[in-house]
């Protein structure tokens, strides 16, 4: 139900473990956020939006595996812009990777966009990950 | 630091991490067990216990095995590996902190600088690299969009020569020729912009780079793209200048030289255009290979 996954209070106690945050938008719909430090060649979860997914990285040298893993049997369709596919490994700047997603849930749909910042440290063969999801009901 | 192991069997693989990764916060580094099964390894300071994720998985956890470690990644990577990539059983690129490679694997040290591309964590670095063992080796070969220079020292170290390298990032040039360096062979690294400027030709080209650069090779490779004053097949520049040239230019390079092409750097839905472009200039695709929706494959001359 559209209630249970825009529910803050579930999002926080299921994404305690690994520091996430929820809170309800002003506008209508629940915001997750954290920030992760990962190892390289590390599956990490990322952000979880219970009864909805949860996004797992795995930053690699020079490839980001990008894992929205659906914790719903309802269609979702995930899309990435473009312009953000190379936002990893591009030096020169601190790129977003941009996702978005729909859920059809029986009692109507639900949006994801999720937002990715990432800064590589190399002396700690590791990556910081900044990142959040911003859930809400489409406009009719 | 606390690290311990355990298999999944990989049918179930993410129903059952589905349980376990909330309470492994840190993750978890996989790895193919045979069998069936997928290898876990979680590290952190504080680890639940076996019992713990034996009940949230709801079942035994094979495998299980766990130990003290160093908090410090090197230390750990030198004992675990983790950041080195076998290619074909046969070819090991691997960072300077991962364990060497065993006898009979070619162990390639590459460190990374420049914005380069090719430490063989991605599939088009590996795909190229399996395309090119096969071959054997013979004469002169160029890698084009060279990145950290991966596939030219592979290249030097099966027994191609002489090799060339270019890259349009003069950061990753200089990683190159260091880890060119490093590896003990002699490459020609220059900085070029393969999708603007001169095309080396070689007998052996390695072409891991976008489609626009593929379409500049396919043209400067196709017979009759110079002239055909110089054609000599077997014979020719290694990596001089080409596209660009005129058959009247002594220092042209030869078309006809180039006898096979292995090629990546684009997705499955560019391979079109690009095998279009190649077949074109008179290429066939001898392989074809994908991972990870990326494309790759060894072409030869239909006139050959």
């Amino acid at each position: 139900m559209r209630e249970d996954v825009l529910d803050a209070d579930r999002a926080a106690a299921a994404g305690a473990a690994f520091g996430q945050l929820a809170c309800a938008l002003p506008d209508g719909g629940l915001l997750l956020s954290a920030s992760r430090l990962v190892e390289v060649g590390v599956r990490a979860p990322i952000l979880l939006a219970p009864g909805l997914f949860r996004l797992d990285l795995t930053p690699q040298e020079e490839t980001l595996g990008v894992l929205t893993r659906p914790l719903t049997a309802d269609p979702v369709r995930w899309r990435a812009d473009q312009s953000t596919w190379d936002g990893y490994r591009d030096a020169g700047g601190v790129q977003p990777l941009e996702l978005h997603a729909l859920f059809s849930l029986p009692d109507g749909p639900v949006s994801a966009w999720v937002h990715v910042l990432t800064f590589t440290d190399h002396d700690a063969a590791a990556v910081h990950f900044v990142a959040k999801a911003e859930l809400r009901v489409p406009a009719p | 630091m606390r690290r311990v192991v355990f298999r999944l069997p990989a049918e179930v693989k993410e129903e059952l991490l589905d349980a376990l990764l909330p309470l492994l916060p840190s993750g978890v580094r996989e790895s193919p067990a045979g069998d069936g099964e997928v290898e876990l390894a979680a590290t952190a300071v504080a680890l639940p216990s076996r019992a713990e994720l034996e009940a949230a998985a709801g079942r035994p956890l094979a495998g299980w095995s766990e130990e003290d470690v160093p908090a410090d990644w090197r230390a750990r990577r030198a004992r675990f590996g983790g950041g080195a990539f076998l290619v074909g059983g046969r070819v090991l690129v691997r960072s300077r902190w991962d364990p060497p490679a065993g006898p009979g694997v070619l162990d390639i040290v590459l460190e990374r600088g420049g914005n380069g591309f090719g430490s063989g964590s991605h599939a088009t670095t590996r795909m190229c690299l399996a395309l090119l063992l096969v071959l054997e080796p013979g004469g002169a070969a160029a890698d084009l969009g060279c990145g950290l220079g991966t596939l030219a020292i592979a290249a030097a170290r099966l027994g191609w020569g002489p090799v060339a390298g270019v890259d349009r990032m003069a950061g990753a040039v200089e990683a190159a020729r260091a880890n060119g360096a490093r590896n003990g062979v002699e490459v020609d690294w220059q900085v070029g912009d393969l999708e603007a400027g001169a095309v080396p030709i070689a007998p052996l080209l390695l072409v891991n780079a976008p489609p626009p650069v593929h379409v500049r090779v396919a043209a400067a490779t196709a017979i009759g793209a110079i002239g055909t004053a110089a054609r000599a097949a077997g014979s020719g520049p290694v990596a001089g200048p080409a596209a660009g040239a005129t058959a009247s230019d002594p220092t042209a390079a030869d078309p006809a030289v180039a006898r096979r092409l292995v090629i990546s750097g684009f997705v499955t839905g560019e391979a079109g255009p690009v095998f279009a472009a190649y077949a074109a200039a008179g290429w066939t695709v001898e392989a074809q290979v994908e991972e990870d929706g990326w494309a790759a494959a060894r072409l030869g001359r239909a006139d050959a």
